[in-house]
């Protein structure tokens, strides 16, 4: 044991540095957003600002209607997108995971083959708008490329096969237990793992989506929170012009610093969640992770 | 052996239809769980397959997909005939390669380093903190990019002027385009994108490493022969599908870090077919510059797959 402990200081000086760059940026995200405007003006960004200034949260306070509409959106389309992609990959996994499953060769096909080709951009948003219809619909949010995917389908399955006990599914049916009754009473409590996991990956994707917001929503009221923020760091006048609808302000707003408050309001909430996911982990991927 | 299995189980299933029947309908619910789920994938991924034919045609809203009037190659000719054609696919590989070289060695990197972290404590501290970087939406990155390299303020630009050096306007420099794209995405992913390779690493059986040291294995030698080779196929699979990607340039960043000025060598296939097809809504053109791209990746998919066969890996198929 004795030479592995040698190489420890040098690993440890490694990952402080390493754990400093994934941090201070983020630090000086927190730090700008609440310096005074105008010593950002005149002395830039800092990770000590000289003067430190709450205006820019009072002035997102000011727009709370059209603050709460897009984080309503975004809690909306991540809880339920969430919820639902969770639920139909599981119930899609399982049989998947089933060996003896008639067909199970051909499912698998039509739903890996979605990693390897799909229609692209311009013929899956035709088909989106002209066929479902879905332009400026809360569903634009939630389906278009969230939902679920082959990778995650692919994950679930193979923690199905590898970590529940065949042995357990077929006395649990000798027993007399429904299909469903096995699914959700056996398969799913024991694989809180994989499911962490998914859901995990699944809430930050809804999250952080801002893509389906800029091709199929035009309304201001079905902004997302990260559509409301690209808005703003995209182009600085949109503050100016619009005030968020807010049209009775008269002063200019604090635009450095306002862009910044709102960045680290749309981080928060996923930061804060993190850690209930955290410990399920590593050790969901770990017999889920793809073996081929 | 498998396939064996598989042609007995078609000969004895052709041979006795009405058992093949019975197994069907033994497992109608297994079935009726993989509906949903099927049905999105058919609906909402197979459906938009069928649009790609207007490739070939002129598609215009008013007349629908079946009845716009059929144009053969046209579009096709037209974008291998386009000068900016040479740009948009250099610009892509160029972004590609990068990403490969710089990018993806680093998370298998940092996974192997906190495999050498031996307190369970350390360990986990550090991936809970070298994850968080992933968290942040790309609007988000960018918007902490522009803290640091505008010449109003930002702080690599301060530290130029602090040491007597000229500014310099990275934001719209044709020279640091591929270069902050790329530290972006090694800032945002590295972290995130070790889970997978810590995930191979921790079904290694310690006892590997045990015997290893009693044989006199040193640390590098237990890495090469123990280490590697537990997380070889991984690193394999995700180099295939990141092939089949190839072409994928990740498309919410690059828009965002595209302007007047760094267009000639930022804009990308998926930049251009968004512009050109949801902006300007010349569908059909952009459906053929789509379509072009994915055809790459399937061909790059299946030939990696194939050499990773041949090589005696397992391969995605």
């Amino acid at each position: 044991m004795k030479t592995n402990d040698m190489n420890q200081p040098v690993v440890h000086a490694i990952f402080i540095i390493l754990v400093a760059l994934c941090l201070f940026p983020f630090v000086l995200l927190i730090m700008s957003s609440i310096t005074e405007e105008s010593a950002i003006v005149s002395n830039g960004y800092s990770f000590w600002p000289s003067e430190f200034s709450l205006e820019a949260y009072s002035y997102l306070w000011m727009q709370k209607a059209a603050m709460f509409n897009s984080y309503g959106i975004t809690v909306l389309i991540t809880v339920v997108g969430t919820f639902v992609g969770l639920l139909i990959s599981a119930l899609l996994a399982y049989p998947l995971s089933r060996r003896d499953l008639p067909l199970r060769g051909m499912l698998s096909f039509l739903v890996f083959f979605t990693l390897l080709f799909n229609g692209g951009l311009v013929p899956t948003y035709l088909i989106y708008t002209e066929v479902f219809q879905m332009k400026n619909t809360l569903m634009s949010l939630i389906i278009p490329g969230l939902l679920t995917n082959g990778f995650f389908i692919l994950l679930i399955r193979t923690f199905f096969a590898n970590s529940i006990p065949v042995q357990i599914i077929e006395s649990a049916y000798i027993d007399g237990a429904s299909e469903f009754k096995i699914f959700y009473r056996i398969v799913l409590p024991l694989s809180l793992p994989i499911l962490a996991t998914i859901g995990l990956m699944l809430t930050i994707n809804y999250w952080n989506d801002w893509f389906n917001g800029l091709i199929y929503i035009t309304e201001p009221r079905l902004f997302s929170i990260q559509n409301l923020l690209n808005r703003m760091l995209v182009n600085i006048q949109f503050l100016q012009q619009n005030n968020l609808g807010n049209q009775q302000m008269a002063v200019n707003p604090p635009m450095n610093s306002v862009r910044m408050a709102m960045a680290v309001i749309g981080i928060l909430p996923l930061i804060l969640i993190y850690p209930f996911f955290q410990n399920y982990f590593v050790k969901g991927l770990t017999i889920g992770a793809v073996k081929g | 052996m498998p396939k064996s299995i598989a042609a007995q189980a078609a000969v004895s299933s052709a041979s006795r239809p009405s058992a093949w029947a019975g197994r069907l309908a033994r497992n109608r619910w297994l079935y009726l769980m993989v509906l949903p789920g099927l049905l999105y994938f058919l609906v909402f991924k197979y459906w938009p397959m069928y649009g790609i034919f207007i490739a070939f045609k002129d598609f215009q809203p008013f007349l629908g997909f079946w009845d716009s009037p059929f144009v053969g190659l046209k579009h096709f000719e037209r974008l291998f005939g386009d000068p900016n054609f040479v740009v948009l696919f250099r610009n892509t590989l160029i972004l590609a390669a990068y990403n490969i070289l710089f990018f993806f060695p680093l998370p298998i990197i940092v996974a192997l380093m906190l495999n050498e972290l031996r307190q369970e404590l350390t360990k986990r501290v550090v991936q809970t903190l070298v994850y968080i970087p992933h968290f942040m939406s790309w609007v988000v990155v960018v918007g902490i990019a522009y803290m640091f390299l505008t010449t109003e303020g930002g702080i690599m630009n301060e530290l130029l002027a602090r040491f007597g050096g000229e500014k310099i306007n990275f934001l719209v420099s044709n020279e640091w385009f591929r270069t902050i794209v790329t530290a972006e995405v090694m800032w945002k992913e590295t972290g995130w994108g070790t889970i997978i390779f810590l995930a191979a690493l921790s079904g290694v059986d310690p006892q590997l490493y045990e015997a290893a040291r009693m044989d006199g294995a040193n640390r590098l030698r237990q890495l090469w022969h123990i280490t590697l080779p537990a997380i070889r196929s991984t690193i394999i699979i995700l180099l295939i599908l990141r092939l089949g990607h190839f072409l994928d340039t990740g498309f919410e960043q690059i828009f965002l870090m595209l302007n007047a000025m760094n267009r000639e060598v930022g804009e990308v296939f998926d930049t251009y077919v968004y512009s050109v097809g949801i902006s300007q809504g010349q569908y059909s053109f952009s459906t053929a510059v789509g379509l072009f791209k994915s055809i790459v990746g399937l061909i790059l998919v299946v030939v990696a797959n194939n050499l990773a066969k041949k090589f005696g890996e397992e391969g995605i198929y």
